[in-house]
């Protein structure tokens, strides 16, 4: 048959949101061999698997919604690649669907992201108020580098395209939910640790945070699929 | 398993892949089922632990055992350890999370002696006392094992016991024993005691030193109950022996990230510089349908595309072609590569070469050690240049165009004409491939030299030889840098630098324990890093400690002089070792195992019964 492409979608966390994109897509690799998955190999001089993954994932962000696709070089149910790929996979990735890919990886525009931020001194309430304060101006400034690797100046304000920020939990030991939409994909990428970084320095507020990428949507903010 | 202190710390370190654990074929066990807890400690980072067969054989059959878990520990990198330090977070195991402190076994594999400053490291680390003799029935046993443990006295004070020779065999009565004795009322000394007398068990503080007023050894006293000699233990069936169906895949990418099938242990060669070749006598194959199915097995459980059949001499197995012919049936459809390291020169048949072609090819190396035919004779390398040059030719004929050459300088009897033969060897390669009508068109050649600084090591015929000081071995490291005569010859060479300090190990006794210490309180560690190695720092240990490192590196010892290995046997007889040194110094060969037997004693380990004499 005609290699048919699949794309399959994962989650990363736990320990394994401290597997780079690198290490990951080596590991993916062994597992289809180790899952028996009947994909297909690239031709040529030095064939490997043929793997795509729509969105590279930074180091220590947990992802919720990744995606990677493969071809098929026989038939094989969706649920059965599923479960074998979960038989395979270390604890910390998981399969949990897979399907004839509807959009193109260019089609990405946006991601989702869901920050926790724990304050140091246990104040939510005042980090909540100082993160709105800071999301509020009328702009964020800070250096990025660009595809020539040279640091250039950039204003993130225009680039957060929404965002809520809400607390949790009872006083004195509450964290932050930080919600919002960065772009994402091959012409704009904003990580969201740029942002964080940068309140921390400006707003000197202590805290600890961890990150997840929780949704990937197309330009129209439709889900990637 | 991760704790919420280390998620903290490890998108600030390099590589936390390095300290998480939860790789594929990594092995959890609930505690509720578990009487013994061991951490297998590899003194480096995780990228070479990793890469290591004997950690992978003996992890596995650890955690064959149903109340035995086993863990995996690498030396954390500086970063690291400096978050360790700050935060107080003991050293760790990889699958559980736990401190070490709190098992029973903290083992640790002896693969150079350079590694010995990040033994301390670890320990410290782990909060375990660094002396054995400080240690109480809380904390765990400290056991070492690995081809350093055959010359272990350096690290003996620091160490509670120490397996000589294959560990396949010696822990499951090793833990057996400490099973019994735990279910009682556990006493340390009582334990240690009960253990040295498992065959293939050494524990240093029943074994007393003294000293003559020149330096040498007056008498090793062993204590009463314990036995005057203790010997090494060896696997005697390799068909039947324990080989992992898994291995733990690493995220990372690590020296030698692929399936490794072990096709036959010691070496039939006799080269007398290989310590090696000496420590894994006998000669013990495994057969081709063996291999063929842990090979296919492996790679299937780990999903690894490429095997590699590991041994000392790949191309001496006697059965290599009808197993590459058993391999190709499958790993072509399984898109798996089959690659053969440690080729010999003269191994590298028509058949064979034929076989190869559908084989991994890397970059072709040869190990001809040194440059002059007289040299090779006196260390027992029987490679002959015209074998040299007419493989070389077969390898041109087949593509090749970068040829590596290694080399060692310092060998006993060596003369600066002997170092200006490397180079003399070197351009006749660059000759051959000129003088190759076959030669790959449009393209030159490169052949790289590499020297490394010979070390004497224990358990071999130059055990007695002094190593060249450094001074010789730089004036030597010039005069190979002047004596090259192509630009298509390119030389390098090793440090001398850290060779001199593996020689004071290799061959070092007890009183080095204090040098190990003030040098731990230095900061040395990674001493095998060039980025951290620093001579001075450790010539401040040895002066601190009033010790001469010459003495160990440097000198000559006579025959009846008492060895600190003396009293550990394995195998190979002293009065082998020492025809073996005199046949050296007139520059006469010793035919290879296969071709005659020359009695070096390691058969009686195995019953009599040793593989490299059965000719094919
Ligand atoms: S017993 Fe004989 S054949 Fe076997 S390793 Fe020793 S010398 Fe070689």
């Amino acid at each position: 048959m005609q290699p048919l492409p699949i794309r399959i979608f994962f989650r990363k966390k736990g320990a394994a949101i401290f597997i780079s994109h690198l290490d990951l897509t080596r590991c993916m690799s062994r597992i289809m061999r180790r899952a028996k998955i009947p994909f297909w190999y690239t031709e040529g001089f030095n064939p490997h698997a043929y793997m795509t993954f729509a969105l590279p994932l930074s180091l220590g962000i947990t992802g919720l919604y990744e995606c990677m696709d493969i071809k098929l070089i026989e038939p094989m149910p969706f649920e059965e690649i599923i479960e074998r790929l979960n038989n395979s996979l270390p604890e910390g990735l998981s399969v949990f669907a897979a399907a004839l890919p509807v959009h193109k990886n260019t089609a990405i525009a946006w991601s989702r992201y869901e920050v926790v931020l724990q304050p140091k001194d246990g104040d939510s309430g005042k980090l909540a108020a100082s993160l709105s304060e800071f999301l509020s101006r009328e702009s964020i400034i800070t250096e990025k580098k660009n595809k020539a690797k040279k640091m250039v100046q950039i204003d993130l304000a225009p680039h957060i395209k929404e965002y809520t920020v809400t607390e949790r939990g009872e006083e004195g030991n509450g964290a932050v939910v930080f919600l919002l939409t960065l772009p994402s994909g091959c012409t704009d990428n904003i990580n969201p640790h740029l942002l964080l970084n940068l309140f921390e320095s400006e707003s000197g507020s202590g805290f600890s945070s961890t990150v997840a990428r929780t949704e990937v949507l197309t330009a129209d903010l439709q889900k990637f699929v | 398993m991760l704790n919420e202190k280390l998620s903290d710390i490890l998108l600030n370190v390099q590589k936390p892949g390095r300290y998480v654990g939860g790789e594929i074929g990594s092995i959890t066990k609930s505690l509720a089922d578990i009487n013994i807890r061991f951490a297998f400690c590899f003194p480096d980072t995780y990228e070479i632990g990793m890469s290591h067969l004997g950690m992978k054989i003996l992890y596995g059959l650890y955690n064959s055992i149903p109340d035995v878990w086993c863990e995996r520990v690498f030396t954390p990198w500086t970063d690291m350890e400096e978050y360790m330090r700050r935060l107080h977070i003991p050293l760790y195991g990889l699958e559980s999370g736990d401190a070490i402190k709190q098992f029973d076994f903290v083992g640790f594999t002896l693969q150079y002696e350079l590694s010995y400053s990040n033994i301390l490291l670890m320990l410290d680390l782990a909060e375990i006392p660094l002396l054995s003799k400080e240690r109480t029935e809380e904390h765990p046993i400290v056991v070492c094992g690995g081809p350093c443990a055959c010359n272990a006295e350096p690290i003996a004070d620091f160490v509670d016991m120490f397996v000589l020779g294959e560990g396949e065999e010696v822990s499951e009565e090793l833990f057996d024993l400490y099973k019994k004795h735990k279910s009682g009322d556990y006493s340390r000394a009582a334990f240690l005691l009960a253990a040295a007398n498992v065959e293939g068990v050494y524990v240093p503080s029943l074994y007393d030193v003294s000293y003559k007023e020149d330096g040498t050894i007056a008498a090793v006293t062993a204590a009463d109950g314990v036995p005057e000699v203790v010997k090494k233990r060896i696997v005697r069936d390799m068909d039947n022996a324990y080989f992992p169906k898994n291995f733990v895949v690493p995220f990372i990418d690590i020296v030698h990230d692929r399936a490794i099938a072990e096709i036959f242990r010691g070496c039939i060669r006799g080269c007398r510089f290989c310590q090696a070749g000496f420590l894994y006598r006998p000669v013990r194959e495994k057969s081709p349908d063996v291999i063929n199915r842990q090979s296919r097995d492996l790679c299937g459980f780990t999903g690894y595309d490429e095997v590699s059949l590991s041994s000392l001499s790949s191309s001496d197995y006697t059965r290599l072609p009808e197993l590459l012919g058993e391999m190709l049936l499958w790993s072509e459809e399984d898109k798996v590569s089959i690659s053969l390291p440690s080729l010999r020169v003269d191994g590298f048949s028509a058949e064979l070469t034929e076989k190869l072609k559908a084989v991994r090819r890397g970059g072709l190396t040869f190990a001809p050690e040194a440059g002059s035919q007289r040299l090779r004779d006196v260390i027992n390398k029987n490679v002959r240049e015209e074998e040299l040059l007419k493989t070389c030719t077969v390898a041109f004929d087949g593509g090749w165009t970068t040829i590596k050459l290694y080399f060692m300088i310092g060998l006993p009897t060596e003369t600066l004409d002997d170092v200006a033969e490397i180079c003399g060897l070197s351009q006749k390669v660059v000759n051959a491939f000129y003088q190759n009508p076959n030669k790959p068109k449009g393209k030159g050649v490169t052949v790289t030299a590499s020297a490394s600084t010979f070390v004497p090591k224990p358990f071999t015929p130059f055990q007695w030889e002094p190593q060249d000081t450094i001074e010789v071995i730089h004036e030597k490291q010039r005069h190979l840098r002047t004596s090259v005569t192509s630009r298509k010859i390119t030389v390098n060479w090793h440090d001398a630098d850290t060779s001199f300090l593996e020689a004071v190990f290799a061959r070092g006794d007890r009183r080095l324990a204090p040098v190990l210490l003030k040098a731990h309180e230095l900061g040395c560690k990674f001493d095998g890093w060039s980025d951290f190695f620093s001579l001075e720092r450790w010539q401040e240990a040895f002066d601190f400690c009033e010790i001469d490192p010459a003495f160990y590196a440097n000198r000559r010892r006579s025959y009846d002089e008492i060895l600190p290995w003396d009293h550990l046997d394995y195998g190979v007889s002293k009065d082998f070792l020492i025809r073996e040194h005199k046949k050296s110094l007139c520059a006469e060969t010793t035919p290879n195992c296969r071709e005659s037997c020359s009695g070096c004693g390691a058969n009686k380990l195995n019953g009599g019964k040793c593989d490299a004499a059965v000719a094919d």
